[in-house]
């Protein structure tokens, strides 16, 4: 039988003839236990563990990512960029992908400036994602990038907020912190409409966990924040900050504040502190310059304070333009203390006019007293003091007005020339817009315009006429009286060429947390409006501690001298014969007489 | 032997045709991705050069120049004046306000238009 099968291949039947049937049957037979046992475990994965394992694959294949919002841009009234987005690489490393630890802290952390040790210890952690570092620098970037650790250590382009201007205008922009959330400034304050609403999209991973092209699909789209338009003017703020902190340098003073506001709006043109900070750096600057002074700090206002006393009387009718009271250099209240003039000067008999001109204290004492301290409080409260301005930004103070029922026989005196009551730079500025406003407070903003990503105006927020505090009459009698303290009084370096300007100067002593005040440590401020006579801006310029001269209408005066003149040029408001003359020469012939 | 040729043909034809819609569209897609790549860099390069346009046009920058490189300085009060310029001045289009005419500027103005009405018409 063997032989009939031979041929020319034989051989090899020859072979297959002589292999034991037995052993064929064996392998035949174990192989379809294994094709049985495989057909059993796909039958058990199948069926069985089938949602399992479809879990299981669903998470290693398919993944739900967030997709990023784009924070809102920032600009200024006239439409310059102030706060932007840019892209920065952040680095990432896969602990369980890297082999030799020490090697790779090695290399990396001298790149970013991190000490290998802490680099090992976020290693330790395992996993498959560890933050390296964030929003790097290009170049930093590309220094890892050349490190060539594939595999170990991954980059991500996330979104980094841009401050073109660096310093300028840092208070109030604010900065927003490594997730892109606002920290501070019009950055917190209005963070939920700059911050959008992120997206999520679905993508396909393949085995290695790659992105499989094509495989990303958008479940819902991101919406981009709103950008903001300020009030706040690019070259009204750079001249604040420019004058700012060279007088603040000069003085060698501690801080300062300049506001500049428009009194028709509220609009805050430019709100200036020292020192400053570089927002797109602000980890690295000492937290107390992040402080917004203008709002945040309340400080006791000073000789400024009587012009709000003088105004209260005169609106009350306690005193008229042409009251003349009487001021001997000092004034004996109850609790036998002795207020005095700051020279020791006895001005005689003063009008209400002469108050403001001369900052009598005496007078200012004997208006206060005469108008009462429920009077005195209430019309304060009126003008804004002892509570928030409400202006768009956070942090702010409501300085400090203690209740009637808490003030001292003497309080009405020395609150009436500043002493014993607090206020933001921003209250006092506003409680002077509101007599060029003719008696009107306005509400003081820094944002005016929120508009969509594509541009579409979302809300315009439009000034908001407050209550009627002053009669218009008397708001137009106080405006003259500043404009005295301007032309022959202790305002007149704040004084500019063809312009009526009106102001009022402060010298406050700084109150010692220990009782009574510290010497030599003073607040020097000038507030004022210009063009008097048709008025466009309420400024107020404050140093914090300077050092040598102190008074306001030597060292505050001339910053708002200076800010005033060089805005009302860039805002082309032409200088006109003031309409104050004939009424002013009026009341310098009855002082006269008097 | 041509009949099972014929046969794998049909067979294999549509197979090697949709093995090569597959490779092209593998391929179209990493060049997608390419592209988004580039998209990506390009739009991140662009905010950079915004940014930077931005840091450019600052007004402090634009001072230290003026001043330092240019030898410029800030106007005193007295080198400046302030010039009332009229609308037309500065905006020729702009619409002008007839004044009140008298009766007999008017009855004139019908008698000038006249002529120049007879113009246009002989043209």
């Amino acid at each position: 039988m063997s032989r009939s099968r031979s041929g020319p291949h034989g051989g090899a039947r020859a072979g297959i003839a002589t292999f034991p049937r037995g052993r064929i049957r064996f392998v035949l037979v174990a192989w379809l236990v294994c094709l049985l046992a495989l057909l059993g475990r796909v039958g058990y994965l199948q069926t069985a563990r089938a949602d399992d394992l479809r879990r299981i694959a669903q998470r290693q294949q398919v993944d739900v990512v967030p997709v990023p919002a784009s924070r809102g841009r920032i600009y200024d009234r006239n439409g310059r960029v102030l706060a932007t987005n840019v892209l920065a690489d952040s680095a990432y490393a896969i602990p369980n992908a890297v082999l030799r630890p020490h090697d790779f802290a090695n290399k990396v952390g001298p790149v970013l400036g991190v000490p290998p040790g802490e680099i090992l210890r976020r290693l330790e952690r395992g996993g498959y994602f560890v933050w390296l570092a964030r929003h790097l620098p290009a170049d930093v970037a590309g220094r890892l990038r050349a490190l060539r650790l594939d595999g170990q250590l991954g980059f991500l382009a996330e979104q980094r907020r841009a401050y073109p201007n660096g310093v300028l205008a840092a208070h109030v922009l604010g900065f927003a912190g490594v997730d892109n959330q606002g920290l501070s400034g019009v950055e917190l304050q209005y963070d939920r409409a700059l911050r959008g609403s992120p997206g999520e999209a679905v993508l396909l991973r393949d085995a290695m966990g790659r992105e499989i092209p094509e495989g990303r699909r958008l479940l819902r789209p991101a919406t981009d924040g709103a950008d903001l338009v300020l009030t706040i003017d690019e070259v009204v703020q750079h001249i604040a900050e420019r004058e700012l902190a060279s007088a603040a340098k000069q003085a060698r003073a501690r801080g300062g504040s300049v506001i500049v506001m428009d009194v028709r709006t509220g609009g805050v043109l430019a709100l200036a502190n020292y020192p400053r900070y570089n927002p797109n750096r602000y980890e690295t600057a000492d937290p107390q310059t992040w402080r917004n002074r203008a709002i945040a700090d309340a400080y006791e206002p000073g000789s400024t304070f009587k012009i709000v006393v003088v105004a209260a009387a005169l609106d009350a009718g306690r005193i008229g333009e042409d009251t003349t009271l009487s001021c001997p250099g000092y004034l004996v209240v109850p609790g036998n203390h002795r207020i005095r003039e700051a020279h020791g000067v006895a001005h005689g008999r003063v009008l209400p006019a002469d108050i403001v001109r001369l900052s009598c204290n005496v007078g200012a004492a004997l208006t206060g007293a005469r108008l009462g301290p429920a009077n005195l409080h209430r019309y304060a409260r009126q003008m804004g003091f002892g509570s928030p301005t409400g202006i768009d930004l956070p942090g702010e103070s409501p300085g400090i007005l203690r209740p009637v029922r808490e003030w001292s026989g003497s309080d009405v005196y020395t609150i009436s020339f500043g002493q014993g009551i607090a206020t933001t730079p921003l209250q006092l500025v506003t409680a002077v817009a509101t007599m060029a406003n003719g008696g009107r407070r306005v509400r003081p903003h820094v944002v005016s315009l929120i508009r969509d990503a594509d541009g579409r105006v979302r809300r315009v927020i439009e000034p908001t006429p407050g209550p009627q505090v002053l009669k218009p009459s008397v708001a137009r009698a106080m405006m003259e009286m500043m404009v005295r303290t301007v032309t022959d009084g202790t305002g007149t370096a704040a004084a500019i060429e063809g312009y009526a300007v009106a102001g009022k100067t402060g010298t406050a002593q700084k109150p010692n947390p220990a009782g009574g005040y510290l010497a030599g440590r003073f607040v020097s401020s000038f507030v004022g409006i210009v063009p008097a006579d048709r008025p466009r801006l309420a400024i107020l310029a404050m140093l914090d501690e300077p050092q040598g001269p102190y008074y306001g209408g030597v060292v505050a005066a001339p910053i708002f001298q200076r800010v005033a003149s060089q805005t009302l040029w860039y805002l082309r408001v032409p200088p006109a014969p003031s309409t104050f003359g004939d009424r002013m020469d009026r009341g310098r012939q009855t002082s006269a007489r008097d | 032997m041509g009949r099972p040729v014929a046969v794998a043909a049909i067979f294999l034809l549509p197979l090697l045709g949709h093995v090569w819609l597959e490779a092209t569209a593998a391929q179209n897609g990493y060049r997608i991705r390419q592209l988004r790549s580039e998209i990506a860099a390009l739009t991140k390069q662009n905010a950079h050069l915004d940014s930077q346009a931005a840091a450019l046009r600052s007004p402090d920058r634009i001072e230290r120049l003026a001043t330092g490189r240019l030898g410029m300085r800030a106007p005193n009060g007295r080198e400046l004046a302030a010039v009332a310029v009229s609308p037309q001045a500065l905006w020729p289009s702009a619409p002008v306000v007839a004044a009140e005419r008298s009766l007999w500027q008017r009855l004139a103005a019908v008698f000038q238009q006249q002529p120049a009405s007879a113009q246009e018409r002989g043209r």
